[in-house]
């Protein structure tokens, strides 16, 4: 019969026999009856009988034994006693409290012992906890890993309730200040609103360090334990899982994770020695708190009322308060994707990027380069073929012996293009929303080729100041003048020091003080050529001005987008339409008199009798097409004259007409002509015709691009017309009188479509955008009248102007540029490099504003001068705001967040 | 209570879990599950008592 006593978590001793637990006999606790029994034996064993000399009793002060084993006198409490002497063991004994048999419960081994033995290692209750043998070896007691883990769920279980309990008050307690918060009188509570709740929530902070924490407080504080208890990949859990895991809500159980943790902890119990004794350590800890807070509580005399300080001031409170800070921390990182520059990290390990960039002191490990130097934020520049030519001269050179140094790993940065005279506006794009990630963006985008200078710089002052002017006319007796509007000039002065960090940095910031001068000269034509060979030297003539775009983070920016263009087209007013836009052409049948247009792209009639072309419409016709369904939209384009998409199942009205009918079936060919309509089975001469005598409504089954096989498709109504498309048409015939079962094939020339038949051309909606609560007002107009067009084509030709030179900087000219070396230091060590290190640079801008500012005639701002925030971006839009409503500033946002989520993968 | 939290219902939910890290340390499931009720009511009832000690700051009701 095996007996154990075990320290509990509780403080109170258990005893097991045989692994079951025994309740407590007549009231008589298990420490009580230890010590009534193994512990008086342990004693008396230990100190008397198994211990052969006095060297053992390591109590110092009272007790003085001069010269060590071999002496023969011991002094005890000023008494001097012969090592031989009878009685000296007793008197030992009686003289000294600690080994007195009644206090043998001072000599509970920690934190379990058995009728075996001592602990093995000789570990006592109250030993020092963080000792290395401990820390090394665990706990070295007898306990089983099911009663290990038996006491950990006791421990997880009570730990999860006591912070749901706290975590409940504290969420009443928050939505009792967020009711009683009078905004009348400022965010402030007022102190007559304070009640008991807030007192407690203050002695929870203050007293008991209960944490705040965003993920809430359970996720954290189990996530703390798994960091702690187990050896579980938390971190690879986290990301499979974080969608699942209730984050935020103060009451949100995080069931996965607290599975996990079970699951978890139960598996590193049993598999791992270390998780073992570890865990046993942190028990063993708890368990001693208790017992200790116990002792001492028993042994006061007056009733402590606050046993709440008491609860929480237990190594088990602050156990948690411990793990729910280590889990804030964790789950901020990987569910909450906080900043990762809040946690303490090497900073030198991090990638080279934009969010990285200014809290890194060092490029990397074993740098010497610091991080946000002038070659760091992404620049383009544009090589172009003179400069090609140049640098073949400059190879020569070097070949020749001439030690030229060349621009090394500098050339990257540059884009070369023989061909472009501009950097395309796309690269722009692509550019700027890269640079949107960086700290501040700051960069000038020079407009005549669309180069990009961005800089790494120190700030030292902005000014922007709006000077409007008014011409004054004066009348007689009037003592003040009248003042008419003129003008309203601004001007922007922005000052900053630019710095070399290295000597590649020197070199390269050099190039940037270059390239910003030129942006103050103009740039030159081409020259005169001389007999079509050479150009006359300095026939070069200025031609275009230094236009430029400035941007410094959201503050100077460009105030275009298309909702701000649009509103000057006149969108949102009541009267605004589209009339005859140039391409597609409307025929306006209430309108036409007959004859519509004469021009190759008009409606044409068709002589239905003789299968001729001849042009316009009469009256008579309009009536026709008019008594057909199509007609009430009153509104028609004929096929040809249309290059959007039309697409199978649109309704459209066929020209009367001859048309070969598509039977006879000889095989089916889908990608040479694309068209998915038979040919017809007979020679041209015996195929089959339908003739159409009225304005017949069709659906249409296919489309083919393709002009190749036409003339085998055509019928007699097609013959002559340019054909660029080709319609297999299923004609509609409601009530079966026509007996129409096949399919014709017609030429483009030969259909009209109305206007609203197809989505194909969503002007003929914008009138109707006008009501502010549409679900989607503006997204037609976008996708319509501000089309810019396509690489090839115009369709808004100013949508298309504004968009060829737009960038997200605020457009206008340098007006002043100083540079001031006067407290620089200089680069003296290199030759053809010594040159200031450092430079203020002082500019003064005037900008053009892309959207002139000021008020529309109902009385709304056009546009803003600080395009910042999401209220201005609500009214204003974005610079790249895109067809269908798509948020400029989406793909910035889409690579600022990968950016992130690579760097949190990284640490 | 003066939190409206019902200890009971909240303990429950891991009882599945608890009685799986029991089975797998070496127990079997019937003794399994009553050892799970009874940590479970250890822990309500160390949570009580906490709650008792909330309760004996006189400042919650």
């Amino acid at each position: 019969m095996a007996t154990k006593y075990v320290l509990g978590t509780d403080g109170k001793l258990k005893k097991f026999v045989d692994g079951s637990l025994i309740p407590e006999n007549n009231g008589e606790s298990h420490a009580e009856e230890y010590s009534r029994t193994y512990g008086e034996e342990v004693n008396k064993t230990k100190l008397v009988s198994d211990r052969d000399t006095l060297d053992y009793i390591k109590i110092g002060g009272d007790v003085n034994i001069a010269g060590g084993l071999s002496i023969s006198d011991v002094a005890i409490r000023g008494k001097t006693y012969k090592i031989a002497e009878p009685g000296l063991e007793e008197s030992i004994i009686n003289n000294l409290d600690f080994v007195s048999p009644s206090s043998g419960s001072h000599y509970l081994p920690f934190n379990t012992y058995s009728d075996q033995g001592d602990d093995e290692e000789g570990t006592y209750a109250f030993a020092d906890l963080d000792s290395k043998t401990q820390l090394n070896q665990g706990f070295t007691g007898d306990r089983s890993s099911i009663e290990v883990i038996e006491e950990f769920i006791t421990i997880f279980l009570s730990s999860f309730l006591i912070t749901a309990l706290l975590e409940a008050l504290y969420a009443q307690w928050k939505e009792d200040v967020r009711s009683k918060t009078d905004l009348t009188y400022g965010s402030y509570r007022q102190l007559r609103s304070m009640n008991i709740l807030d007192r407690f929530i203050e002695l929870l902070h203050k007293e008991a360090n209960w944490p705040k924490t965003k993920s809430g407080a359970l996720s954290a504080l189990v996530a703390g334990l798994l960091f702690d208890l187990t050896n579980a990949d938390l971190v690879e859990f986290l990301k499979d899982e974080e969608r699942s895991i209730n984050t935020g809500a103060a009451l949100g159980l995080p069931l996965s994770l607290i599975s996990f943790l079970f699951n978890a902890f139960t598996d590193a119990i049993l598999n791992s020695q270390d998780v073992f004794n570890r865990v046993k350590l942190r028990l063993r800890r708890i368990s001693l708190d208790s017992a200790y807070k116990n002792l001492v509580r028993k042994s006061r005399s007056t009733v402590n009322l606050n046993t709440f300080a008491r609860t929480t001031n237990t190594y088990f409170f602050k156990y948690i308060v411990e793990r729910i800070n280590v889990g804030e921390k964790i789950l901020s990182k990987y569910v909450l994707g906080d900043h990762p520059l809040g946690f303490n990290v090497d900073t030198r390990y991090l990638p080279n990027n934009a969010l990285t960039r200014l809290a890194k002191s060092k490029k990397g490990p074993f740098a010497n380069t610091i991080g946000h130097q002038s070659t760091s934020p992404l620049s383009m520049t544009q090589l172009s073929g003179s400069f090609n030519a140049g640098r073949e001269i400059q190879k020569a050179l070097v070949a020749n012996g001439h030690n030229l140094k060349t621009l090394g790993s500098l050339t990257t940065k540059f884009k070369y293009d023989n061909q472009q005279q501009r950097i395309s506006a796309s690269d722009v794009k692509e550019l700027e929303n890269n640079l949107e990630a960086e700290y501040v963006p700051f960069y000038f985008h020079d407009l005549r080729n669309n180069e990009i200078m961005a800089f790494h710089a120190f700030i030292e002052s902005i000014s922007d100041s709006f000077n409007p002017s008014f011409n004054e006319t004066d009348g007689y007796g009037r003592v003040e003048s009248v003042k008419t509007y003129n003008k309203t000039t601004r001007n922007i002065s922005v000052n900053f020091t630019l710095a070399a960090m290295n000597p590649d940095d020197h070199d390269y910031m050099w190039f940037c003080v270059n390239r910003l001068v030129a942006m103050c000269y103009p740039q030159w034509s081409k020259g005169a050529k001389v007999d079509g060979g050479f150009t006359q030297p300095f026939s070069q003539i200025p031609t275009a001005s230094p236009v430029i775009r400035m941007r410094l983070g959201d503050l100077f920016k460009s105030n275009y987008s298309r909702m701000n263009l649009s509103r000057l087209f006149g969108v949102g007013d009541k009267d605004f339409g589209v009339k005859n836009p140039a391409k597609p052409q409307y025929v306006n049948i209430e309108n036409a008199n007959g004859v519509i247009n004469d021009d190759d792209n008009s409606v044409k009639k068709i002589d239905s009798e003789a299968g001729k072309v001849t042009k316009g419409i009469t009256p008579a016709e309009i009536d026709e097409i008019k008594k057909t369904s199509l007609g009430d939209d009153k509104k028609f384009k004929l096929g040809n004259a249309f290059s959007g998409a039309t697409n199978p199942g649109d309704t459209v009205l066929l020209l009367p007409g001859i048309y070969p009918k598509d039977t006879g079936i000889i095989g089916q060919i889908f990608g040479a002509i694309g068209v998915k309509a038979t040919i017809p089975s007979v020679t041209a001469a015996g195929r089959s015709y339908f003739k159409n005598n009225e304005y017949l409504k069709c659906k249409i089954k296919d489309i083919s691009d393709s002009t190749s096989f036409l003339s085998f498709f055509s019928g007699p109504s097609d013959e002559g017309k340019s054909h660029n498309r080709f319609y297999q048409l299923q004609p509609l015939d409601p009530d079966g009188s026509l007996f129409l079962d096949f399919d014709i094939l017609a030429s483009q020339d030969s259909i009209i479509i109305a206007e609203n038949s197809a989505d194909n051309f969503n002007q003929a909606t914008m009138a109707g955008t006008d009501s502010p609560t549409s679900s989607s007002p503006g997204t037609n107009l976008i996708d319509g009248l501000m089309r810019p067009g396509t690489d090839t084509a115009i369709y808004n030709p100013i949508v298309k102007a504004f968009e060829s030179s737009r960038g997200r900087g605020l457009a206008g000219v340098i007006t002043q540029l100083d540079y001031n070396y006067n407290d620089s230091t200089w680069e003296t060590s290199r030759i053809g490099s010594k040159a200031p290190q450092f430079m203020r640079v002082q500019l003064t801008f005037s900008p053009i504003h892309d959207i002139p500012l000021g008020l529309d005639h109902k009385g709304f701002m056009r546009a803003p001068a600080y395009p910042t925030g999401k209220v201005n971006r609500t009214f204003f839009g974005e610079v790249y705001d895109g067809s269908g409503g798509t948020p400029g500033l989406a793909t910035a946002l889409e690579n600022y967040q990968k950016l992130q989520k690579d760097l949190n993968n990284k640490m | 209570m003066i939190s409206g939290l019902d200890y009971k219902e909240i303990a429950e939910k891991f009882k599945e879990d608890i009685i799986k890290s029991l089975v797998k340390a070496g127990m079997d499931e019937k003794t399994a599950a009553a050892r799970a009720d009874a940590l479970i009511n250890g822990s309500i009832k160390v949570a009580e008592n906490f709650e008792q000690s909330v309760k004996s700051t006189s400042v919650v009701e």
